[in-house]
């Protein structure tokens, strides 16, 4: 919080809503805000506002009500030519009729520069993105790389206060796109340019962001470090749309040290450990619990046997029974259970998928849970289980390695 | 021997199994005569019968009420051009908004003079410019004119704005434009092909025009056509031919400027 007064916000939005028509709200009530230097990224699903978000920054749309302050000041009424903000548009939005230079040049002649520093900075801007020599190119001649990096640059040689990036990278074949987002992370490092991002795509905001906002039907759903929005989802839509996620819907039956316990329909009683200092939501509301597939480790025998649970607290471990009924009988026995660290689910093996360094695996519990997927690394072959497809298998993971999320 | 290291085809290769079909060469052929061996006849006829090659024209282009009809043809040409390039671009430009009150009624209504008989466009013009006790002359022949050719002024130029990206216009505006210079420096600039295509052809149809150009001019504001017409009442002579394979000669060449610019 004392972090946070002291560094400058280039943006703020207080309670922003857009309405395009009487009854349809793009944005809802939008509150966040950004720091100075800070590579932020809104993230969400196609049509969730976000692009909107973009275009009320710039100012090439107005909010319906709401205010929008950079550094401190109400912009709400500025002309997007008065703004310090540049956006690099999804198709680029190159201009045709001009070659590479003019077009980078553009906003500089607006301000009408002297033509001697517009010559500067711009011969300075395409060197840095190793265009130089492209400058006298008309914009059909170049790639689709090319055409993004002329139109990164043509926003950042007016040194916008904020740049806005709309999924400037949706368009790239991705071994292009990685080079680019890496170049795009050491210009805004280099230059300490605010950067506000939107994508649909999580992995790009993961690797690329310092913040992630993630917006869905017009609200932020959550906004934290990429390491917090993961591996701390707030709600079961972040949870899925960030990373692969299994879900297991239920009621909050207890809480207490910092232990919950969730009673799902479908795979009986099940524990999460609350993040510190977050208060347990009142008992019998109902919840979602997550758990990241890589979380998730795949036994043999139950936990309970096995040398692994052995370094867990002795007895842990909860073993469900599944199949013909048996995961309601054994309910009982799960909630007394007296230290509720992990939880353990079998399942028969559908499939696994094989990517080189991990083998993704999913695991039938029961008819009403859709598969439970795990991802093991795969290290040394004396240490990996022989997996058949068909075979029944223990699925393990560590309470403190899910998360409780409100349900949507 | 010295042996080439290209080979070029001179003839494209025959696809096998593709054989050409004369019934279908002849029906072109016959078609493209049928239209233009009279314009060949014509421009023979022209260079033809007089002790020089250039004999008609030296003497077509040496009548004073023939070289009257003439400037009188290019000055309402250029002066209805002017004015329905100007009104049709602003009004494509005002086309771009999705809606507004009477849209549709404006949209018909800039279509109409495509589709409504000349004659009655040149009555009910003569109608109306009596009913305002306005002079019949040149002017009046350019505002008449104008009413047809802003249509296909407008048409052309809506049917590039339709194509072109709107959000160029909002990053100039993101730039630091005005709306005013994003809209000279970015709209203008892509529209300009449309804008001259249209003006060209808006010549055309003026230099073109008898109809309504019969309906409203008055006395000594004859054109080019409407002299050609009173002329023909004595017969055809080789003086008409050359002139008018002049006129020919001169729209073909617009044409062809609209055709490579529009391509663009």
């Amino acid at each position: 919080m004392i972090v946070e007064t002291m560094t400058a916000l280039a943006l703020e939005f207080e309670n922003v809503t857009k309405l395009f028509t009487a009854d349809k709200k793009v944005v809802d009530k939008l509150s966040f805000s950004v720091r100075e230097g800070e590579f932020f990224s809104i993230l969400g699903p196609s049509g969730c506002g976000k692009t909107t978000c973009l275009r009320m920054i710039s100012g090439l749309e107005k909010p319906s009500t709401g205010v929008i302050r950079m550094n401190g000041k109400v912009v709400n009424d500025v002309h997007p030519h008065k703004r310090n903000v540049h956006m690099v548009f999804q198709k680029y939005a190159l201009f045709p009729h001009l070659n590479v230079f003019d077009n980078v040049a553009f906003g500089l002649r607006m301000k009408k520069r002297p033509e001697r520093e517009i010559r500067d900075r711009v011969t300075r801007m395409l060197k840095m993105v190793s265009m130089e020599d492209y400058a006298k190119r008309s914009i059909q001649q170049l790639s689709g790389g090319e055409q993004q990096r002329v139109a990164l640059v043509r926003s950042l040689v007016n040194e916008p206060a904020i740049l806005l990036l709309d999924e400037p990278l949706g368009a790239l074949d991705l071994k292009l796109r990685e080079q680019m987002q890496q170049e795009l992370a050491t210009i805004q490092k280099q230059l300490g340019t605010t950067f506000i991002f939107v994508t649909h795509d999580q992995w790009e905001a993961l690797t690329l962001s310092d913040r992630i906002a993630i917006m869905n039907r017009g609200k932020i759903e959550q906004i934290g470090t990429p390491a917090e929005v993961y591996e701390q989802p707030n709600t079961a839509f972040v949870s899925r749309f960030v990373g692969t996620t299994n879900l297991f819907k239920g009621k909050l039956i207890a809480a207490s040290n910092g232990i919950c316990s969730i009673q799902t329909e479908e795979a009986g009683l099940l524990h999460t450990r609350l993040e510190d200092g977050r208060l347990p939501p009142p008992e019998g509301v109902a919840v979602g619990l997550v758990v990241r597939p890589e979380k998730i480790r795949i036994r043999v025998t139950s936990p309970s046997h096995s040398p692994a649970a052995a370094s867990a607290p002795a007895n842990g471990g909860v073993l469900i029974e599944v199949g013909s009924g048996a995961a309601i009988t054994a309910a009982p026995s799960v909630a007394v259970a007296p230290q509720p660290s992990i939880n353990v689910l079998r399942g028969t093996l559908l499939e696994r998928t094989y990517f080189g360094a991990t083998t993704q695996v999913r695991l039938k519990i029961n008819d009403q849970l859709p598969p439970l997927i795990a991802l093991l690394a795969n290290q040394a072959a004396t240490k990996m289980p022989a997996l058949k497809v068909g075979e029944r298998y223990y699925a393990v993971w560590d309470a403190a390695d899910s998360v409780l999320v409100q349900d949507a | 021997m010295f042996k080439t290291p290209f080979k070029t085809p001179l003839k494209p290769p025959r696809i096998p199994g593709k054989k050409r079909r004369p019934s279908l060469v002849a029906y072109t052929t016959f078609i493209l005569a049928a239209l233009y061996l009279p314009l060949v006849a014509l421009s023979v006829l022209s260079f033809r019968g007089g002790p020089t090659l250039f004999h008609w024209y030296v003497r077509a282009f040496s009548d004073p009420q023939l070289l009257q009809s003439l400037w009188n043809s290019i000055f309402i040409g250029v002066g209805s051009t002017i004015i329905s390039t100007v009104l049709g671009t602003m009004a494509a430009l005002g086309l771009r908004r999705p809606r507004f009150p009477g849209r549709v009624a404006f949209e018909s209504l800039i279509n109409l003079p495509l589709v409504l008989p000349e004659i009655v466009m040149g009555l009910s013009l003569l109608v109306w410019f009596s009913f305002l006790k306005m002079t019949l002359g040149l002017f009046s022949v350019i505002l008449a004119h104008t009413t047809f050719s802003v249509s296909y002024v407008t048409l052309i130029i809506l049917a590039r704005i339709k194509g072109m990206d709107p959000l160029l216009e909002e990053a100039a505006s993101d730039l630091g434009a005005t709306p005013w210079r994003a809209f000279w420096t970015v709209t203008f600039p892509l529209l300009l092909p449309a804008v001259i295509s249209g003006a060209l052809l808006s010549f055309t149809l003026s230099f073109d025009d008898f109809l309504i150009t019969f309906f409203t001019s008055g006395v000594g504001s004859d054109t080019l056509p409407i002299r050609i017409y009173s002329m023909m009442r004595f017969g055809v002579t080789p003086e008409m031919n050359a002139i008018s394979f002049s006129v020919i000669f001169f729209t073909l060449l617009t044409v062809v400027m609209v055709f490579r610019l529009r391509r663009e």
